[in-house]
């Protein structure tokens, strides 16, 4: 069996001096899919809620001090975000509860799984605005360098439940396809929302591969370059 | 407010509150439920497994699983549902809900009043270096159905009953959540009007910080829990959705409200929610 890494951050209460309105069941959201993962033998290695999610957790280092990403979001395979999103000028932020070193992060400060990472869920409003190129490669292509999967929602969702986190760690954890299994634990008919799996690969080919097939026992199979990005919604 | 919305109108008697008998959930009733639904009774030509708060039937590519505290079942065919086997479904939200309900009533699980709340589709596409979509297609088609009480739809945190279907129109997947319904426990005390269940509603965002409410929609309906709480009585509730925007505005929540349409009801609409635990301060040199 392949044993794969896992770290969560998720944010509920913005009390650490960063303004938004709250947030109910990130937690549940993030710690379900954390502990049914370890419940197939992964290992977690992080879980970072409220006040101790920090921006700098994703920011690569090469944009600016303290970018700390290859020590926390890039440096576990399976990485899983709860909390706010926002999306203007073909980038993704994400907003934290406590200024460290920043409020915001935004898409631009990142490079998805340089280190070890390999799927990144941004259970988020506003991963991408919709699911046409403009949106979906422009803020993307270039973020993911060497990140196999992009897990997130277009436009906004409602985070209602305590249980969704849990069926997709759930059928992760046994070794189901990702993107199908992020699709099925997130759609919900009576919240229209529309749940978005972006995979990506070197070829049309690999790209497809990965969205229809990949699942955590492709860790190793690594994305040489990416050049093409394959998606899958319900809507 | 969005243009759309409009508020439900109350009706103008009281609703029963119905009495939700405890599901009898076994390896038993899973394999008795198989025979039923055509995929074997013969538990020796079967993988029987618990996997968390379900009891599981396998057999080839079948799966059938079955929730311990609800009775909510679901089949799935793992080698056709989701998967993109290069065609494309073209089909009509009418014609797919006929043979959606085609498909319950040889079951013997159509509902005998029902509504279509919604018909969703799995999409594919592709981009390359050209930044063109490729190969946009449509591989499925889900038929999201409630079941309606005295004319109000059914509603829960999970999906109602939903039937998916591929481009071939063979079924790849049969969601049924749904508790069975016992007799009247008694009648609403009174009902709220939606104009009191709005304001709480809006309260509750208010105050969790929403500086501005967007409703969306709002039903009055019957309200079950997810699949893996006990429920005793089914209740009418108001569901609200509202788009809320924070401090700052370049972020938007979706936010869905449940809120007890009975001035009275007879258990909290929803569960409590859990504790938390509270956060331990993060050290601050931790790489």
């Amino acid at each position: 069996m392949t044993t794969i890494t896992i770290g969560v951050e998720w944010i509920n209460r913005f009390t650490g001096g960063c303004s938004q309105n709250q947030l109910s069941d990130m937690d549940s959201h993030a710690r379900g899919f954390k502990e049914h993962m370890v419940s197939h033998g992964h290992i977690a290695m992080f879980d970072w809620g409220d006040d101790n999610a920090w921006e700098t957790d994703f920011r690569h280092p090469d944009f600016g001090s303290g970018g700390d990403s290859l020590n926390w979001s890039d440096n576990v395979n399976f990485c899983y975000f709860a909390d706010h999103g926002g999306n203007w000028s073909s980038t993704v932020n994400i907003a934290f509860s406590k200024s460290r070193n920043a409020c915001l992060s935004s898409s631009s400060t990142w490079k998805l799984g340089v280190k070890n990472l390999k799927w990144l869920v941004l259970d988020i409003c506003d991963g991408t605005l919709d699911t046409t190129v403009p949106a979906v490669i422009d803020v993307w292509l270039s973020r993911m360098q060497g990140v196999h999967i992009v897990f997130t929602f277009v436009n906004t969702t409602s985070p209602w439940g305590a249980d969704e986190g849990r069926h997709f760690g759930d059928a992760a954890g046994q070794g189901h396809a990702l993107a199908n299994a992020w699709l099925d634990a997130m759609f919900g008919s009576s919240i229209d929302n529309t749940p978005i799996a972006i995979a990506a690969g070197a070829t049309r080919d690999e790209a497809i591969n990965r969205r229809e097939n990949e699942a955590i026992s492709w860790r190793d199979y690594s994305v040489s370059n990416t050049s093409w990005l394959a998606w899958k919604w319900r809507h | 407010m969005a243009d759309k919305f409009s508020l439900p109108k109350l009706p103008a008697t009281t609703l029963p509150v119905f009495k939700l008998p405890p599901p009898h959930v076994d390896e038993r009733g899973l394999i008795a439920l198989a025979s039923r639904l055509g995929i074997g009774a013969d538990p020796r030509e079967a993988r029987l497994s618990r996997v968390g708060e379900r009891f599981v039937f396998g057999r080839g590519s079948l799966e059938l699983s079955l929730h311990r505290a609800s009775g909510y079942f679901r089949l799935i065919n793992r080698a056709l549902w989701q998967v993109d086997r290069g065609a494309h479904l073209e089909i009509g939200d009418d014609d797919a809900a006929r043979l959606a309900r085609e498909h319950l009533a040889s079951a013997s699980l159509l509902p005998s009043h029902l509504a279509v709340r919604r018909v969703s589709r799995l999409n594919v596409a592709v981009s390359g270096p050209d930044r063109s979509v490729q190969d946009h297609r449509v591989i499925d088609v889900a038929v999201h159905i409630q079941p309606v009480l005295h004319e109000l739809p059914v509603e829960g945190p999970g999906e109602q009953i939903v039937v998916t279907l591929d481009h071939e129109h063979t079924v790849t997947s049969l969601t049924h959540n749904l508790r069975a319904v016992g007799k009247v426990y008694r009648e609403t005390k009174a009902l709220r009007g939606p104009d009191d269940a709005l304001a709480e509603a809006r309260l509750r965002w208010e105050v969790a910080g929403a500086r501005r409410i967007e409703p969306i929609e709002m039903r009055l309906c019957y309200w079950e829990l997810a699949a893996d709480f006990t429920q005793t009585y089914l209740q009418p509730a108001y569901f609200v959705r509202a788009i809320l925007y924070g401090p700052d505005e370049r972020f938007r929540t979706g936010a869905v409200a449940v809120i007890p349409a009975d001035v009275d009801p007879v258990e909290p609409i929803e569960p409590a929610p859990r504790p938390r635990a509270s956060e331990q301060p993060r050290a601050t040199q931790e790489s």
